[in-house]
């Protein structure tokens, strides 16, 4: 997070830091930190293109 | 059958198609899911890939703290849908129920979701725009190819445009160290968002920062070198400058151009719906199968005289999305009305800028705490005597105190809420531009006024 009101962050952080992230969702107080909690979140989606 | 069992049957096995597979759509999907819909959920998206999160890309992806590729949106739930990415919709027929693919598909529905967004408005000389080196951002390999062309250290960087993509897109070059100039039709930075008194602290930021900032003038002509490069531009009042980057940030044109024979009231400003994100037909009925979210939607607020609104806003795109899909599946008389006020966000040159209601709803403005030279201050919006929206400048823990005032209603100018009055209160003219320079750079665009 960058910044007093933390407006700019790296969306996608390492897993290295996944105790922090979860550590600042938790302690939000307006609880605005969205984790994503899905396995495998980046495998592709069922994407049909032409 | 009586209506609650066919919305029971709609809900176990109906087919819902959302066009548009980016924030509405997808927080919509989300909603859907969670609302207890169990049929088929179609996603039709022009863009390949996986939703992701726009706000960064005129951020932290052109400064390479974070690459254009980890932007993609956090799932809060399996959606189970069929994703057809990669081609727009090309037309809507409503006396069928079918989304017309530009690849000849059909796609039946029982409901639909519309929600197409906008796309950057393009440079206006389409041979100029195609030039090597000249940019808009709006997707993701916009962002990711303006990032490299930065990185590659330009000489100079041209932003034409100073709204808030403009200006966070200076902010993320000066960062660079890049030496930037601005090019402003209008009198101020932001001024059509904000205002022309608010635009000027914009314009204090940006020289601070050391961006060449030049207002009230228009580009009227990139040129390009021999191997189709960009060289140089040409401004209205016979000057030019050289640089090897040219950005057009002239604000963004909504998708609707697919619905023009749909009979549903969409244009230049959106598809006009109710407060519930019914989609308006021609005559103003609203349609009940088919339903708007995000920036391609206007809607009436009864803050704002019921007037239409559209917000190119994260905060509006996913409250409207969750409206949407609660409305797509439930009965007429749980309808949620879409309400909330609007909110709004930036970062530029260090400065966090929020805003509650709408700033261009407003024909005065005052500093209510802190001050305009500290770069550090709310300002308050009024109309008429009444209070409209508000904005900070790093001073955002005093908003949810201004969203109060305005959804009250609460008279122009209001108190300061702390000790630390501003000495100079006095409300000065907002100076909002017209409606013809409005349509560029707004970020809330309110129509249908006869002011």
């Amino acid at each position: 997070m960058h910044g007093e009101e933390a407006l700019m962050y790296d969306p996608n952080p390492d897993d290295a830091q996944r105790s922090l992230v979860l550590r600042a969702a938790a302690a939000c107080p307006v609880q605005a930190i969205l984790v994503d909690w899905l396995e495998g979140r980046n495998a592709p989606v069922e994407a049909s293109a032409p | 059958m009586t209506s609650a069992d066919t919305l029971r049957a709609f809900k176990r096995d109906g087919r819902i198609v959302v066009v548009g597979a980016s924030l509405a759509g997808l927080r919509a999907a989300e909603a859907l899911r969670a609302e207890g819909f169990t049929g088929s959920l179609t996603m039709i998206g022009d863009e390949l890939g996986e939703p992701y999160d726009r706000p960064p890309l005129s951020k932290q992806v052109l400064t390479g703290w974070v690459p254009a590729g980890n932007t993609t949106l956090p799932r809060r739930r399996v959606i189970d849908a069929e994703w057809l990415l990669g081609v727009p919709a090309s037309g809507l027929d409503l006396a069928t129920n079918h989304v017309r693919l530009a690849d000849g598909r059909e796609v039946p529905f029982d409901r639909l979701l519309i929600a197409t967004g906008v796309r950057a408005r393009p440079w206006f000389v389409e041979s100029e725009a195609a030039l090597n080196r000249v940019f808009v951002v709006r997707t993701r390999e916009h962002a990711e190819s303006l990032r490299r062309a930065l990185a590659a250290g330009p000489s100079r960087v041209l932003i034409v445009g100073a709204g808030f993509t403009g200006s966070e897109i200076a902010s993320a070059c000066r960062a660079r160290e890049l030496p930037v100039t601005v090019a402003e039709l209008g009198a101020a930075p932001l001024a059509g968002a904000l205002g022309a008194v608010i635009g000027e602290v914009a314009a204090d930021l940006q020289r601070t920062h050391g961006v060449d900032l030049r207002c009230g003038v228009k580009v009227t002509r990139l040129e390009g070198d021999a191997q189709g490069r960009f060289r140089r531009a040409h401004f209205d009042d016979g000057g030019t400058i050289d640089a090897e980057v040219a950005v057009v940030a002239l604000g963004s044109i909504r998708n609707t151009e697919w619905l023009r024979e749909s009979g549903l009231a969409a244009g230049v400003w959106g598809i006009a719906c109710d407060s519930g994100c019914h989609a308006l037909d021609i005559n103003g009925r609203a349609n009940d199968d088919v339903f708007a979210a995000g920036d391609v939607a206007r809607c009436p607020h009864p803050l704002y005289e019921y007037r239409l609104i559209s917000l190119e806003h994260w905060a509006n795109a996913v409250e409207q999305a969750e409206v949407a899909a609660h409305n797509m599946v439930s009965p007429q008389a749980d309808h949620w009305p879409h309400l909330s006020t609007p909110l709004f966000w930036s970062i530029q040159f260090g400065v966090n800028i929020k805003s509650v209601g709408v700033p261009t709803f407003a024909d005065e403005v005052v500093v209510t705490q802190g001050s305009l030279d500290d770069h550090r201050f709310v300002a308050a919006y009024g109309y008429r005597g009444r209070v409209t929206a508000a904005v900070s400048f790093d001073n955002a823990k005093w908003l949810r105190h201004y969203r109060r005032l305005i959804e009250t209603a609460a008279p122009f100018p209001p108190r300061c809420p702390t000790p630390d009055q501003p000495t100079d209160v006095h409300p000065a003219p907002v100076g909002l531009p017209g409606p013809s320079l409005l349509a560029q750079g707004a970020t809330a665009v309110v129509t249908g006024r006869t002011r």
